[in-house]
């Protein structure tokens, strides 16, 4: 996982993203947070791209639910985008469609 | 779950009369096997009688659910049946077939609405016709006995179907323990489930989260997602609770009628019934499914004449019990292995609870593993019907004879061997037997016998497909098998002949007869038996018969095993095939044709090296330095050679050829305590492989 | 899903655009960023008897059991060891998930469809039918490689051939 720096502020996600690798994924994501939070200007928007994510499960998606309000709080608009077809399906039966479309365009360009 | 709208409305529908094609199927096949088993004979009153209520059972449901074309035939079927068993007619050998024709066209229908096949109207009016017939030309005074079917079930049998008539829409709060992902609950499964119930398009969950931790402090194993889900149903509010009941307890689902939209929201009292209270809504007991009385009529939707002794389980539901006996399995071995590095005076209580844990554990997975057992009488059910006709094609009379129908074995397993057993009968029943001429020439029976039998046998199925036929042709297999470039020499012993028939595109046949069919060749079944873990073995006596016996593990999940080390690494060796373990003295290690054997109880055993085998180095070489192990393979036994054994264990199998391939000696792996890979070895294998190094 | 430009290899199949860039010694590697399922180090290999020396063993990934492929061993490139830095990719390809042992892992780097030259077909150590092409990015080369194609070929022995 890494942070494209060729773009603006993207968070780009890839792996499994189920209960296993939960403590390891919420350690990259408070270390993506923390250099999102650092960085000067700090970020009006971040991309969220999930094109590498394998598979994801409820708490992955939690996981991401919880990242997602958290940049809001700091006052930094995530963007989903990128989502395989079959993960988007996962997280629309899993309840979490809201949290995942939100203003984001289905693709974008690296 | 990607499916279109239309095979969604399918998938629901299906679900919403799952539970009558199940039992209607049930009925079908208990009627065909009645009459199969009539065999041209009269029935006696129990068998008429039998045949009449599962005819009368079909029309019931089928006329609930609004099914009626199925009503029409069960209808005349009923008329008929009613009256031979009064005694009113006179049976006739001819209505066995047309019993069987009538099953079949209800099958045709049920398939129609199952899963929108194509439904002949011919057929069904032919059957109906002649079934009418018959009514008609036994029946004194020619009455007709028309009646119209009950189209509207009275209210009382509604209620015993225990669904409301029309839908109603629902709100569902589930808010779970955190606990729920570290218990390897999916929920995704749980919320498909849920969906399943719904009308199509009618379901929506969404999931909150009433509170929003700091990232750094969040800890993302505990669950802290509420859930919300509407939906609208014609289940009950039971049904839908059922859903969660391995998965939630009481206080954490509510659930509450909602009015239909556009109507104003009144205050819904909560139909939880967490105190026993009766539920307004559907006029019955409401408790929560799984604190509810399960053998009362009505219960769990079930039609009031069920009050036997089983329910009906959706097999998702017993596949995620079995996933997360299988997580408590390995995390309990990851416990005793630290428990067990820890010093046992300081630490007993600890050693008492975990040693009591994994007895606790044992139990709990041999309940589990036994609800996905069923008796193989299931597949063995499908071949009177099949050899019956068969046989008729081919001019030749058969019998058939089952044995050990009861014995059990894992659904998963039931599926993968029906076709394997089918093509090993239709072999039997095309090349085995001899026509009735050629028998009685032969100075046998005009009859011949195929015996199917199933047994259990140290830890393994044994399926056998025995005829009393001509039995292998051993000059015909060997010339075919030079004839298809197939490595063959005479001097090959019968056992290396009849596996010849096992090599891809074989085929002893002069004419390839549409009964065994093209190029599905013995080889299919081969693979298909040694995919599942099993192993073919083939007897056969020129003139007196053949037989084919498939083995196969008792279960492909779970097994009770030893691990032993060898150099660094660890071998799994199954239990069941254990006979005792020791340290050999040097008198006791002699030599045979070069081969080393070790002397036990007056038997030698050959001695297996598996460090030699599996290429691995280890100090101890010599058997007077390790311990042998003592297997038994199917009556011939063996000794492995080990560095040391380590531990008795339960472990939860898991494949090696999900993403890599099979690894010959090993029959999978597993992940023991310590997070590593251990091989379980096939001991009949390794002694095969044995023999080729050492022959 | 795919939004680079696209063009089809010399079998006809489209292009990534973004490769997982890893070493082996020398050489810099590109595979379809699509295919990588995660990142690892190397340790626990539990080995397999009677395998090819560049066939290492199997590891438990969370519970499934995964095949790791050395290939550095296999076409012979480099020196070989194994320690803390060493990197294992894990792929999934055909429905399979297989490790891949590398000496180093580096960027994702999209690629345009201008930046990708055919490879030649003189001897590498992976034979050019497995190869989709040779990128050029910041004056380095990349061989880029069809690891789908690899890693089901006979010769990887990691995936039952079709009969």
């Amino acid at each position: 996982m890494q942070t494209d720096t060729t773009t603006p502020a993207r968070v780009t996600l890839y792996g499994e993203w189920t209960m296993n690798e939960a403590a390891e994924r919420l350690k990259l994501l408070a270390g993506e947070l923390a250099l999102l939070l650092e960085a000067d200007p700090r970020p009006a928007r971040a991309g969220i791209d999930l094109a590498g994510v394998a598979s994801i499960d409820a708490c992955g998606c939690q996981l991401l639910a919880v990242l997602q309000e958290n940049l809001k709080r700091h006052g930094i608009a995530p963007e989903p985008c990128r989502i395989p077809p079959e993960v988007m399906e996962k997280i629309r039966l899993l309840g979490f469609a809201e949290a995942f479309t939100a203003g984001a365009p289905e693709k974008e360009n690296a | 779950m990607t499916t279109t709208q239309a095979g969604k409305d399918a998938i629901d529908l299906k679900r919403f009369n799952q539970v009558f094609f199940e039992e209607c199927a049930e009925h079908l096949a208990e009627m065909e096997q009645i009459l199969i088993s009539l065999s041209d004979r009269q029935p006696d009153h129990e068998q008429l009688n039998a045949i009449f209520r599962a005819a009368h059972s079909i029309k019931g449901g089928a006329g609930i659910f609004g099914f009626d074309d199925m009503t029409i035939v069960t209808h005349v079927m009923e008329s008929l049946l009613d009256r031979l068993r009064k005694d009113e007619m006179p049976f006739s050998t001819a209505m066995i077939d047309l019993f069987l024709e009538a099953g079949d066209v209800i099958s045709m229908q049920l398939a129609g609405h199952r899963e929108g096949t194509e439904v002949r109207k011919e057929a069904i009016d032919e059957v109906s016709r002649k079934l009418q017939q018959l009514i008609d030309a036994g029946t004194p005074h020619g009455e007709p006995c028309g009646q119209a079917p009950d189209r509207h079930p009275s209210p009382a049998e509604q209620v015993a179907a225990g669904e409301p008539a029309s839908p109603k829409s629902y709100e569902l709060v589930f808010t779970p323990d955190p606990d729920i992902f570290r218990r390897g609950i999916r929920m995704e499964s749980i919320i498909a489930e849920l969906c399943e119930l719904a009308e199509p398009g009618e379901f929506a969950s969404r999931a909150l989260l009433p509170e929003l931790p700091e990232l750094e402090d969040f800890d993302p194993e505990s669950c802290i997602i509420q859930w919300h889900f509407t939906l609208t149903t014609c289940a009950h509010t039971e049904q839908i609770l059922e859903v969660f009941m391995f998965v939630a307890e009481e206080e954490q689902l509510a659930i509450r009628e909602l009015p239909p939209p556009g109507a104003p929201l009144p205050e819904q009292p909560d139909l939880t019934g967490s105190r026993g209270e009766p539920l307004a809504a559907d006029g019955g007991a409401g408790r929560r499914a799984y604190d509810r009385d399960e053998l009362a009529p009505g219960a769990f939707g079930r039609r009031q004449s069920e009050t036997d002794s089983s329910i009906r389980v959706n097999v998702t539901k017993v596949d995620q019990l079995i996933n997360q006996v299988g997580e408590l399995l390995i995390t309990q071995a990851m416990l005793a292995q630290i428990a067990g590095s820890l010093d046992p005076i300081l630490h007993e209580t600890l050693h008492k609870s975990v040693a009591q844990l994994e007895r606790n554990t044992r139990d709990l997975q041999g309940s589990v593993m036994s609800i996905r057992l069923v008796p193989i009488s299931i597949v063995f059910n499908r071949f009177p019907r099949m050899v019956r006709e068969l046989a008729a094609k081919l001019g030749k009379i058969v019998q058939l004879k089952t044995v050990g129908e009861t014995t059990e074995l894992d659904k998963g397993l039931i599926e993968k061997i029906a076709d394997p057993l089918s093509h090993l009968v239709r072999n039997s029943l095309d090349h085995g037997l001899e026509t009735t001429e050629v028998r009685v020439a032969r100075g046998k029976e005009a009859t011949g016998t195929i015996q199917l039998k199933a047994s259990q046998v140290g830890g393994r199925i044994i399926i056998e497909v025995s005829d009393d036929g001509a039995g292998l042709h051993r000059a015909r297999i060997l010339a075919k098998a030079a004839e298809r470039g197939i490595a063959c020499s005479e001097s090959m012993s019968d056992e290396e002949v009849w596996a010849l028939i096992f090599a891809p595109g074989f085929s002893t046949a002069e004419a390839v007869t549409e009964v065994s069919g093209r190029g599905v060749g013995m080889d299919v079944v081969l693979k298909n038996v040694q995919s599942i873990g099993g192993r073919v073995h083939i007897a056969s006596q020129a003139g007196r018969g053949a037989c084919v016996s498939i083995s196969l593990p008792l279960t492909l999940a779970i097994l009770n095993g030893l691990s032993v080390a060898v150099g660094t690494e660890k071998f799994i060796i199954p239990l069941n095939s254990i006979i005792e373990s020791l340290q050999p003295k040097p008198e006791q290690l002699k030599s045979v044709n070069g081969r080393q054997v070790v002397q036990v109880r007056g038997e030698y055993l050959p001695i297996l090296r598996l460090h030699e085998l599996f290429n691995i180095e280890t100090e101890i070489r010599e058997p007077t330095r390790g311990i042998l192990v003592l297997v038994d393979l199917d009556g011939e036994k063996a000794a492995l050679l080990v560095d040391a054994l380590l531990d008795e264990q339960q472990v939860v199998v898991k494949s090696l050829e999900t993403n890599y391939r099979r690894v010959e000696g090993s029959a999978g792996a597993t992940i023991l305590g310590d997070g590593r890979v251990a091989l379980i070895l096939d001991v009949t294998e390794l002694f095969m492989m044995q023999k080729r190094v050492q022959p | 899903m795919q939004t680079g430009q696209q063009t089809t290899d010399r079998n006809g199949g489209a292009i990534p655009s973004e490769y997982l860039t890893f070493t082996l010694a020398s050489e810099t590697y590109g595979i379809d960023i699509l295919k990588v399922q995660e990142i690892r180090g190397y340790d626990s290999v539990t080995r397999i008897a009677n395998t090819p020396e560049f066939i290492k063993g199997v590891i438990n990934l969370r519970g499934v059991i995964v095949p790791i492929v050395d290939l550095r061993i296999k076409f012979r490139v480099g020196e070989v060891s194994y320690h803390e830095f060493t990197v294992v990719i894990i792929i999934n390809v055909l429905g399979k998930v297989v490790g891949i042992v590398v000496d180093g892992v580096s960027d994702v780097v999209a690629l345009s469809a201008e930046q990708i030259k055919p490879a030649p077909e003189f001897g590498s150590a992976l034979d050019t039918d497995y190869l989709t092409g040779l990128g050029t990015l910041n004056d380095e080369m990349l061989i880029l490689v069809d690891i789908e194609k690899l890693m089901s070929s006979e010769e990887m022995q990691v995936m039952e051939q079709a009969a």
